[in-house]
This record gives C-alpha cells, structure tokens and sequence, in this order.
C-alpha cells in the first residue's frame, strides 16, 4: 500500500553488549558476545547455563527513583530506551499534540520476574493475602507500554503485540501503518522483555530449544554455523521513534532510514516448528517487498532470525533462497542473536536497530562463532568480521513461535 | 522495621519506605490523601505492608483513615493486649 513516508529518526537500546546505540553498535562491529554463565540464580541443575543477561542496567539512571519498583524489570527496559529513543530523535512530546503520539510494543512474556517472585510468596506462605497488591498492573503484557505512555504523555494508540519472538517486529510494523495510514504522526515502536528466570529457563530447557553448551557459553550462540545446538535467552529492549518524512524534514533531524514495507503471516501449521520448506517463511518475505514496491534483487542485506536453533537457521535460508534465487548468494546477511542471545520479544525491534545503523553507516555487523559451514546453510552470513557495504535496502526477519511470520524493509535515505 | 520501634515509628517507616521519603518528613497529622497524595494502589501497598509488619488483617473496604494518627490508632487497637 501507499500512504505517508515513515522514518526512523530516534534509537534507544537496552542490550547485554551496551546501553545506547553508540556502545550497542560498537559492541556489534568488535563481535563482542553478551552471553555468559547466569549470575542472578543458581543454574547448576539446569541443562542451559547461560544467557545474555545484563550486568549493567541501572534503572535509576533512567527512571525516577520512586518509581523503580514499580515498574517490572521489562518495564524498566522499555522506559529506558523509550527515553534514550526520543532523546535520540530530539522529540519534545510537550510540543507535538500528544493525542497523534502512540505506542506500540512487543513483549513475548510479560512481567514475569514479578510473577515468579509472587507464586514463590504464595507457595512458600500459603497465604494468598501475601500476594503484593501491585502484582497484576506490573505482571500484565501491556505494562511497558502504558508506562512509556505515562512517562512521556503520550496519548495516540497504545497497543502490545505479544507474538513471542516477532513481538518487537510486528510493533514496529503496526507503528509504520498507523502513521502512513494517517492514524498517528509520531509513534514510539519496539520491544521488550526480562525473563532470565528459574520458571522461564527451566521451560525453555523442556522444550529443549537452548543450547547447552555450558562449557562455553560465549560460543553458544553460533547462528548458521553446523555446530549450532539453540539458542541462547537473551532480555533487553529495542525502541525506534517513526514519523513521517515530513516532519523529520520540518523538524530538521537526522534520518536514519525510512520504513518501506511490513509482511505478517501465520504458518497456521505447528505452534513452534516453522514449516520445513521455508514456503511460508518465503511468502511473509515476498509480501513484504511487494508493499515496499522493492524488487527482490534490490535487497543488499537481511538482519535474520537467525537463532542458532537448528532447524530455524536452515528454514531461513531455505526461505532466502526461494525468494531470491542466485541473487540470495550476493546479500550480506547476519544475526545480531549471535552477540545477544534471544531476547524474545525484544529481538525484532533491536534488530531493527541494527539495520538502521547499518543503512546510516554501510557496516555489516559480523554473525559470530562462525566456524564450520553447514552444507544447507550455504548464504554469506557474514562471518566473524564486520563488513563496509553500502547498503540501499535491509530486510529484518522475525518468526515467532506459533508460527508469526514477519518481515520489515527498510531504505536508505539520502 | 526493628519491631521494638513503637507502632507509631514502624507505620512512618513503612510510609516512608512506600513514598520513597524520609521518615523524618511525615508528620503524624499528615493526612494520606490530601497531604502525602498516596493514590489507591498506594493505599493498598499500604496495607500490604501493615498487616505484614503487624500480623493483622486489614478487610476489604475498610480504609477508614483519613490522617496517619487514625492509621496509629486503627493498629493499636488491632494489636491490644499483644
């Protein structure tokens, strides 16, 4: 569809490589991993050791210190970047009508640090009057984004997605509609999440989908590479401010790409296998670049999914290769899951981050730990070294348990 | 809150703690609303931590406190004879 241009103007992350873009986007070039041995429980039972937990986050430096405990960890995450974003874009939302302001974010879990701290109370008391009174408005999924509406006054749309590991994506996607649909001028888009947890990881060991390669967490996270056993949790948020074309020209700031086109699709077959042949994959993609009027041999490079899961990694290129034929072999492609771990619901939209940069700066961020090629993942992952590339259009895949496919294009502006 | 406070120190502590204040800037005579502006998911913060801190029970619907004193004087009664 056509409708007004959208651009990306502002970015703020929260991530276990570095808070704020500058220390996010160096961390990326250096192939610096944020995964290590968990410090906040004891994981000496669990069959997955490590994840990309962050050491550094201090939520005072972001949040008014009377209202850190009330918000839940992932909340925390979302102020902060939401703020380093707006900053970023030098948005006043006292001086723009904040009813034409929105939020959308993507959580794939909620306040889950909270919840597992309250059944520990209730379980060890058995008194369901031991239960905090705050437990429901900090546990609920649409928390982080009410509490960046409460913090800067914005009164558009306020609206969470929670489609597990596309969550972050598809808010960015859903932010892009409503303002070229004319439904908001400015929206503050991105994802969130906080579930380094005992109940968290404990279900994610069941269902046997992390790596346990405890022995070196640092190279567990190996996207691509035929070694790969899982991924590794990661936590963090991921915040973009969009707005038109116009206003970021009226406004006279900088730009770092413009948002082109959002595919989203359901595999509507199995509630975490992605269906084999990647014919699904290939069609949110196809769909994607048909509403950004891209042709696919446009396409310079894909932020994948890349999760380091087996199965994921190959369905991916797999997904690639259908859709681009000879031309998928001259992209650059890369995962930023390879530094990060899987921050779930905040995946989509700090990846998001990345290729903004990467049009802005014409750096490919290296996939790390990229050691042995695997016969049937045979792309240009760009491996262990940063690449210069003068990027014209990046596509951001995201495919989410239960099957919640999408893709975002995004254009270099000049 | 050290528990051989007396009741009065342990609510101000506890309120302090909630407002993220110091003790020594509540006054007993505070009323909860109008002067300390402690809105409802404050108050029932507020109970939380009083009937953990004084082993009572506080029912549903009954906050009738309007300043700390009625708040001092509502424990008190509940914990006579303890």
């Amino acid at each position: 569809m056509t409708g007004r241009r959208v651009v990306i103007t502002g970015l703020g992350v929260v991530s276990s490589i570095g808070q704020g873009k500058e220390a996010f986007w160096s961390a990326l070039l250096e192939g610096k991993s944020g995964i290590r041995r968990i410090q906040s429980f004891d994981v000496s039972a669990y069959s997955c050791q490590f994840a990309g937990e962050i050491a550094d986050f201090r939520p005072e430096d972001h949040i008014p210190p009377a209202e850190v405990a009330k918000l839940s960890r992932n909340s925390q995450f979302a102020v902060a970047a939401a703020k380093m974003a707006i900053d970023d874009a030098h948005l006043d939302s006292s001086k723009e009508n904040s009813c034409r302001v929105g939020v959308a974010m993507g959580i794939g879990l909620g306040g889950m640090d909270v919840y597992e701290a309250q059944l520990r109370r209730l379980y060890e008391t058995h008194s369901p009057r031991r239960v905090h009174p705050w437990s429901v408005p900090l546990i609920m999924a649409n928390a982080a984004a009410s509490e960046v509406a409460i913090s800067f006054g914005l009164k558009g749309p306020n609206m969470t997605f929670s489609t597990a590991c596309s969550s972050g994506a598809h808010a960015i996607g859903y932010g892009f509609d409503l303002i070229r649909m004319g439904k908001a001028d400015f929206v503050i888009a991105g994802g969130t999440e906080a579930c380094i947890l005992p109940g968290v990881l404990a279900a994610f060991c069941s269902l046997r989908a992390v790596s346990t390669r405890n022995e070196a967490p640092q190279r567990a996270s190996r996207p691509f590479d035929k070694g790969r056993d899982g991924f590794a949790l990661g936590e963090g948020a991921g915040i973009v401010v969009l707005e038109t074309l116009e206003s970021a020209r009226e406004r006279g700031v900088a730009i770092y790409g413009e948002v082109v086109g959002y595919g989203a699709t359901s595999d509507a077959i199995h509630i975490v296998h992605p269906e084999n042949s990647g014919t699904e994959e290939a069609r949110v993609i196809e769909l994607a670049l048909k509403d950004a009027r891209v042709s696919s041999d446009e396409v310079d490079y894909i932020n994948t999914h890349g999760t380091s899961t087996v199965l994921n990694d190959l369905v991916e290129t797999r997904a690639i290769k259908k859709v681009f034929g000879d031309h998928a072999y001259r992209i650059s492609l890369d995962s930023t899951k390879s530094m990060i771990g899987h921050p779930i619901g905040a995946a989509g939209a700090i990846e998001v981050i990345a290729c903004a940069l990467t049009l802005q700066r014409g750096v490919i961020h290296p996939t790390i730990n990229y050691e042995e090629a695997d016969p049937e993942c045979d792309l240009d992952y760009t491996p262990n070294q940063a690449r210069e590339r003068d990027v014209k259009v990046a596509l951001s895949n995201s495919f989410g348990f239960g099957g919640n496919n999408s893709c975002l294009v995004m254009k270099a502006f000049s | 809150m050290a528990s051989n406070d007396s009741v009065e120190e342990r609510i101000i502590k506890g309120l302090a703690k909630i407002l993220n204040k110091s003790p020594s800037e509540i006054h007993k005579e505070a009323r909860l609303i109008e002067d300390l502006e402690i809105d409802s998911l404050d108050t029932l913060d507020l109970i939380f931590e009083l009937e953990e801190e004084f082993n009572i029970e506080i029912p549903q619907g009954q906050v009738p406190f309007v300043t700390i004193q009625d708040l001092i004087n509502y424990v008190q009664e509940k914990t006579k004879g303890e």
